[in-house]
Formats: C-alpha cells, structure tokens, sequence
C-alpha cells in the first residue's frame, strides 16, 4: 500500500511546484488535443449546449427526464473522474443518496432557499466524501471498488433502521418548490429546475475541466500508469486522489439533490447498490472527459425507455450485456469511440 | 448470560461455516486468476435457489426426505460445473491480456459486476420474487440441546463440515499434482506456462472450484435461511471482507476470518442489536487499518 509520500516542509514552494509542472508535462501526452479540433470540439460543445437548452421547448412533457439525465450524467461525472485514476466505485449510491436527502431534510427548515439547496446537497457529499476518502484513498484496485461497495452498504442499511429521521423504507417528500425565495408552480419548477441544473453543468463542467488539465488532474492519469513514480517527483498520490474523491463526492451529491428536487421523494433505493449500477453504467457507456458522462447518461435513459416498453423484467441483464458490450469493443466508452475507432483502423491498415 | 454467550458463539460457528466456504471460493478465484469476482455472491444464491427447489421436487415426488444431504452436494456441483467454465471461458478469459496492467484491474472488476448484474436479474427470471422456504430440511437429523437452546444437528454438522472442505483443499493443493500447478500459476502463471503448466485450463479450473465452493456455501445454508432475490449482493460484500480481513489468497486465514466474522456478528445480534449489519465491516475497517493487506496477506512489491 501507499505510504503517505508527502513533500516535507523544508521543500520549497518553487521546487514543489515546478516538479508538479513536470508531473503535467510527463504524463500522458495522448490526451493532448490538436489545436484545430479544438476549436472544432468547441464549436459542437456550444451547439449540443444550445440544443439542449431549446429542449424543454421542443418537448415540455419530457422537461422531467432531461433533468434526470444532467442529475445522473453529473454524478456520473464524479464515477467517471475516478475512472481516470485507474479506478472503479460501486458505492457512489452514497454520495448521491446523501445529496438527496440532505435537501429532503434541509427544505422544510429552510424553504425559502429553494434551488440553493442543491448545493447544500452537493457540500454534504463532499463532506461524505471527505471523512470516507480518509480511509478508501489508501486503497487501489479491487479494494477501492469493494469498501466503496461495502460504506454505501451500511449506509443502506442504517437508513432502513433509522425510520425516525429518514422515514425508514418509506422514504421522505423532498418540498423544493421554487427559486431562492420565490415559490413556483409544478411546472414553471421543472422547467427552473431544468435551466439551473444546465447552468450548473456548464460551470461545474468548466471547472472540472480546468481541474483535469491541472498538474493535480494530470497526476490522476499518472496514478494509474505508475503511481509509485509520481510519488518519487514528491507528490502524494493519496492526496491527490483525495482532492479527486471529495470533488466526485460533491458532484455526487448535487446530482442526487437535483434528482430529488426534480422527482420530489427520496428512498433508501437510492442508496441501493443498484442505483451505484446506474452510476457505473452511465460512467463506463460515457467514456472519460467531461461530456461522456452526459452523453452516458443520455443513452441510459433512452435505454431505460426502450426496456421500460420491451423487456421490464430482465433490465439489469440488458445493463451488464451493454457493460460487457463497452469494455470488451469501445474500452473508451462512447465519447471516446472516435478515438477507438481511429486506433482500430490504423492497426487494420498496418495488418 | 453464560447460556446466550455460549448459544451464540454456536451460531456464529455455524454461520461462519458457510461464509468459510462462499469466501474461500472467492479467495481461491483471486490468487489463481488475480480477478475479484464481484459475480461471486450471484453463485452463493443459484445455489441456494437450487436446494429450495430440489427439496420441493423432493416432496412433491415422494422420494425419501433424507435424500436431500447428498443433493445438496450434487446440486452444488452441478451449478459449479455449468456455470463457471461458460463464465470464465466466455466473459471473463478475454480480459486477462488486457493491456496495460492497470487498466485491466478496472475492466476485470467491471466485467464480473455485469456477470453479477445479468446473474441477479436472471435469478428473478428464472424463479421469481417471491421467497423460498426448505426450513423442513433442518430437522430430520433431530436436535441437540446445549446450554439450553435447542440447536438442529444439521447446522452443527456444518461446522465440522466445511472443517473438512479445509483440509481437502489443503491436501489437494499440496499433494495432488493439480493442486500444486494450480499454486503455481497462483504465483507466477507466465513462468508455470515455460514449465508445462497449461495455464488456461488451471485458470478454469480454479473458476469452476471457486464456483462449486459457493454453491456449496449456498447449497448448505438453505435450510436456515429464508431464500430471496438479493442474498447474493449481501453475500459478495460480506465475503469479499471475509477475504480482506484475511489477505487475499489465504486459505487458512479465511477460515479463521469467517469464524471471526460469523461468532461476531452473531454476538452483536445478541448483545448489540444495533450494531448487526455493520459488525463484519466494522471489523474488516479496524483490521485493515493496522494491517492493510489483510490479517494474514503478504506485502506485495511494488514495482516502478
């Protein structure tokens, strides 16, 4: 196991940052984009975000829906950053059951901070993530995937027993009727709820990708190549993963909370291993980056649909065959199946 | 006071006896392929869904109620034998050249959770929501009084029981010819390979064991427990800490662990009912804690 690798203070500040400097410059040049595609891929991002935008206008019954897929696709998103540690959670129902009902605790004493709650929601699973991350960031590998499994477990099962404070099995009415300070009616809600749930995905999104071209993002692509040589240029990789798993947390606990608002109950399923099966779904059919999880999303959902008209009772059995699908053809998931497809074509050419 | 301690430690025996037997299958799958199989738990339940079943076939055609000890491990074997070679060849044996190392850790993982996820949702097609009793299969070996609590001789057969599992185990592993290849490839499977080892077929065999090992668990603990869609996921999770506590790859080590795990839970159930569910990762966090590998594992070398 890792031992705490953390530069001592006698280190300088200069020395620290110039070798983290080099940590972002060594690891994983593949990621780096052409500077053409660039604009290209921001060009498609603003006309897919424009597209979206205009969707609860295009179809005002499914306004609901779309904001199911931003909740799930942002919590995803946390599943998905860990992803590009080299590393799996099957315990994220946690953050995402606990940003949910921290706004179902959280509305009825302060019901006039409506749509603010959602950040209390989103600081409670960092919180979470924080105290837990204490001890799961010590682990890799099948650890990491198990203890996470194992917290959102108990978790569950508190919930069920604690029927005081969460309602037991019957769950909690989540009463988020309005923006800060104003109430709304159903409808004009959703359709609030909709666009703030956007703007969030925009800037949290932003923010996330200045964090993944940070010398601390870098070093997350580099802990899973060779953890043990960031940790030799003075760079703790539990710190690291750290800083990651409390920004996973926190997306998962927005996630859940806008969840919650839009659905207005929560349940203890929501802390269920099947709701983590959701998460990792979404995360794996998405790919890395900050758009496949959204992208992931977008597709579970359509899927859901598909199997909700055609075959309800074997669901699950459709999601592990599309697992099994995704890593075994397109390991980048769908975002990244350009590049898959591109690699797969240039081995064809050689052969 | 002396009574309950004493009927609860009996409990826990008993428990941890089957537990022994679903995590040292689980233990056994990952030292021979390195692969966690989250799947592990869907093999505890289709094992326990087939005993419920084949007791009820059992009475419906007026055979002899005692015929189903032995059923119980014929039909574990069976569900081993169909089960995990189609699994380990199908599913699972692309991914060992996965390429690089790390990477494969992640897709392994992910590729046994979908195996687990097709499994569960299968169970509910296969046979329904609604639970499975075969509690009658308890009693037909009578019942012993100790400390002044009835216990069914059945569940106290299970303790010595899966004390002989162990020791087969332990003796095929040492003194077969197949047992030793298979430690082999546990310890290095490219060297084995040079060696005339055929690595594949151990890789499967080991998967098949390990299959048949947790049906087994679930075979045998049917009787005592109310069959329902959802033991599996528990039992996964409640093994893997079994394997952790123990360091993974240890086979006398889970024995102990499961033992340790078993009388503990059944104490908090007596004396800390608060505490029931949580006990076991309770006590896999403090463990791994002071001894992150495992009460019994070996620090790995890490490479740069």
């Amino acid at each position: 196991m890792a031992a705490e690798g953390s530069p001592t203070e006698a280190e300088s500040h200069h020395e620290h940052s110039s070798m983290r400097n080099a940590l972002a410059e060594t690891a994983s040049p593949r990621q780096a984009p052409m500077r053409a595609t660039g604009k290209l891929r921001v060009s498609a991002l603003v006309t897919i975000l424009a597209f979206c935008a205009a969707l609860p206008f295009i179809s005002p019954p499914d306004t609901f829906e779309f904001t199911i897929v931003l909740a799930v696709g942002l919590a995803g998103l946390g599943v998905a950053l860990l992803l590009e540690a080299g590393l799996i959670s099957f315990g994220h129902a946690l953050f995402y059951g606990m940003g949910g009902y921290t706004v179902a605790a959280l509305a009825p004493v302060f019901p006039r901070f409506g749509i603010l709650l959602l950040l209390f929601g989103g600081g409670v699973g960092a919180i979470v993530a924080a105290i837990a991350g204490l001890f799961i960031v010590r682990y890799r590998g099948v650890f990491f995937a198990m203890l996470n499994l194992a917290i959102s477990m108990v978790a569950y099962s508190v919930l069920l027993k604690s029927y005081a404070i969460s309602g037991g099995s019957d769950g909690m009415v989540v009463q988020v009727q309005g923006l800060v300070g104003q109430a709304l009616g159903p409808g004009a809600f959703g359709r609030a709820l909709f666009y703030v749930c956007l703007g969030s995905v925009i800037v949290l999104g932003v923010l996330l990708q200045c964090y993944r071209r940070s010398p601390a993002g870098w070093g997350l692509g580099a802990i899973e190549d060779r953890e043990i040589r960031i940790e030799y240029l003075g760079v703790s990789a539990n710190r690291l993963l750290l800083q990651a798993y409390v920004i996973s947390g926190f997306l998962g606990g927005f996630g859940g909370a806008v969840a919650a608002s839009a659905v207005g109950h929560v349940a203890p399923d929501d802390f269920f291993w099947t709701t983590s099966t959701v998460l990792v779904v979404v995360a794996v059919l998405g790919g890395r980056g900050v758009v496949g999880p959204f992208l992931g999303a977008a597709l579970y959902e359509l899927l859901s649909i598909a199997a909700a008209r055609y075959l309800s009772n074997s669901w699950e059995i459709l999601l592990g065959a599309v697992i099994l699908l995704v890593i075994r053809f397109a390991r980048e998931g769908f975002a990244g199946l350009p590049d898959t497809w591109r690699a797969a074509s240039l081995q064809w050419r050689r052969q | 006071m002396l009574d309950q301690l004493v009927s609860a430690t009996i409990d826990g025996l008993t428990s941890g006896a089957t537990l022994f037997l679903v995590a040292v299958g689980l233990s056994l799958i990952f030292g021979v392929l390195r692969v966690l199989n989250v799947a592990h738990g869907s093999f505890y339940a289709i094992g326990a869904f087939m005993a419920a079943v084949v007791w009820s076939l059992l009475g419906a055609a007026g055979l002899p109620s005692l015929l189903i000890y032995p059923g119980l491990v014929v039909i574990a074997i069976a569900v081993g034998i169909v089960i995990g070679p189609i699994i380990e060849r199908c599913l699972l044996h692309w991914s060992f050249s996965v390429e690089p190392q790390s990477r494969r850790e992640v897709i392994q993982l992910l590729a046994t959770y979908a195996i687990f996820l097709i499994l569960e949702d299968g169970q509910k097609l296969v046979f329904g929501t609604q639970p499975y009793y075969s509690g009658g299969a308890l009693g037909l070996l009578g019942t012993t009084r100790i400390a002044g609590i009835l216990h069914t001789n059945y569940q106290l057969l299970l303790i010595p029981l899966s004390g002989i599992v162990l020791l087969l185990l332990r003796l095929f592993l040492s003194k077969t010819r197949s047992g030793r290849c298979l430690i082999a490839v546990a310890e290095d499977a490219e060297v084995s390979a040079t060696m005339g080892v055929r690595v594949t077929r151990m890789q499967t065999f080991s998967f098949t064991l390990g299959a048949v090992l947790a049906a087994l668990g679930g075979a045998l603990a049917s009787p005592a427990i109310g069959v329902t869609i959802g033991i599996g996921a528990d039992m996964v999770v409640l093994s893997f800490a079994v394997v952790a506590i123990a360091g993974l790859g240890q086979i006398e080590g889970t024995a102990v662990a499961s033992i340790l795990i078993g009388v503990a839970h059944s104490l908090t159930v007596f004396f800390l009912p608060i505490l029931d569910t949580v006990s076991p990762y309770l006590i896999m966090l403090l463990v791994l804690l002071v001894r992150p590998m495992g009460l019994f594992g070996m620090q790995r070398q890490r490479s740069i």
